[in-house]
């Protein structure tokens, strides 16, 4: 084996990166995602579960999104309580399977799965795994200081803004696990009142 | 009250659950206690009379939580906010059947939706270094 003496000697430098967080404002955006794929997930799942015309395939399905959508749910509570995101590599690979179990279920139950609540789900699941793709890429995270008043009003913000996307989301998702054979939604009457 | 987020609040929507409960009757008058299909508060929000005691029971317990102490404020707002949070997965697959007991409808969740984010966001994230005992 020939050694070369004068081979050039490779030297990494880590240079620090700043530690990445959000300020109060948004701080509590990606949590507030998290809630909204969550219920999302969770809808979409139950709808699976106990859909009249779901198969064994569809039930199992809506189990994984079941668990995903309450694993995202105390997600993003624990998060708040730890004011910074909580296992953020997991929580990534978790956003990812969320994506994956949603179009999933599409792919087996086309014509009981609500489109726009997958594309709502989609989007906020893009946001939760961006904002952990964030920390873990930096690898250090300051602290998410959303109890403030400031933390207050983007919270206040992003419930209005999650409550606009989710909302006619579970709509489509029940509304779709409704939807007959032959396109109609049944409705029920409402008589003695 | 300083400046305790989670008094804020829980007296800010204690105060506007407890109008809300107390408008509802203004629109149930001939409505069952738990029919499925009620009367329009503010022409978009659907409210049988056991949907407006709930607000008026929610609406209390906010209101005097947040006048009490940050502690009691701090779990008032926690709890409701993730019985609202639950609401909105389990209230969506009562519309339109008769286990609908609260007169739900889209706007209901809406507004169910976007109290349970603020309501446990805040519990959850604010006022963490109070002690056990604090009357704050």
């Amino acid at each position: 084996m020939t050694v070369h003496a004068n081979a050039p000697t490779v030297v990494t430098a880590h240079r620090a990166r700043p530690a990445v967080g959000s300020s109060g404002f948004t701080g509590s955006w990606p949590s507030v995602a998290a809630w909204g794929a969550g219920l999302i997930q969770a809808a979409l799942g139950a709808g699976a579960i106990v859909g009249a015309s779901s198969t064994f395939t569809d039930r199992a399905v809506g189990v994984v999104l079941v668990s995903l959508g309450v694993l995202s749910l105390f997600w993003g509570g624990a998060n708040l309580v730890a004011s910074r995101l909580v296992a953020p590599p997991l929580a990534l690979a978790g956003a990812v399977a969320g994506v994956l179990a949603m179009f999933g279920l599409l792919a087996v139950a086309p014509s009981h799965t609500g489109v726009y609540a997958i594309a709502a789900g989609t989007f906020l699941l893009l946001i939760v795994g961006g904002a952990c793709a964030v920390v873990v890429r930096r690898g250090t995270e300051k602290p998410r200081d959303v109890g403030t008043l400031r933390g207050l009003l983007g919270m206040l913000v992003a419930a209005a803004i999650i409550a606009v996307i989710v909302t006619p989301a579970l709509g489509a998702a029940q509304d779709a696990v409704l939807l007959t054979d032959d396109g109609t939604v049944p409705v029920v009457t409402h008589d003695g009142h | 009250m300083g400046s305790s987020p989670n008094r804020i609040v829980a007296t800010i929507f204690g105060a506007v659950y407890l109008l809300v409960g107390l408008l509802g009757f203004a629109v149930t008058g001939g409505v069952g206690f738990i029919a499925t299909e009620g009367g329009l508060l503010l022409g978009i929000f659907e409210v049988n009379p056991l949907h407006n005691i709930a607000h008026l029971l929610i609406g209390a317990a906010l209101l005097i939580a947040g006048l009490a102490n940050v502690r009691a404020a701090k779990g008032v707002n926690t709890t409701v906010g993730a019985v609202y949070l639950l609401l909105g997965v389990v209230g969506f697959f009562l519309v339109g059947t008769a286990a609908n007991i609260l007169a739900l409808n889209v706007a209901d969740h809406f507004l169910h939706l976007a109290s349970a984010v603020v309501l446990l966001g805040v519990g959850l994230a604010a006022d963490k270094n109070v002690p056990r005992t604090a009357a704050i």
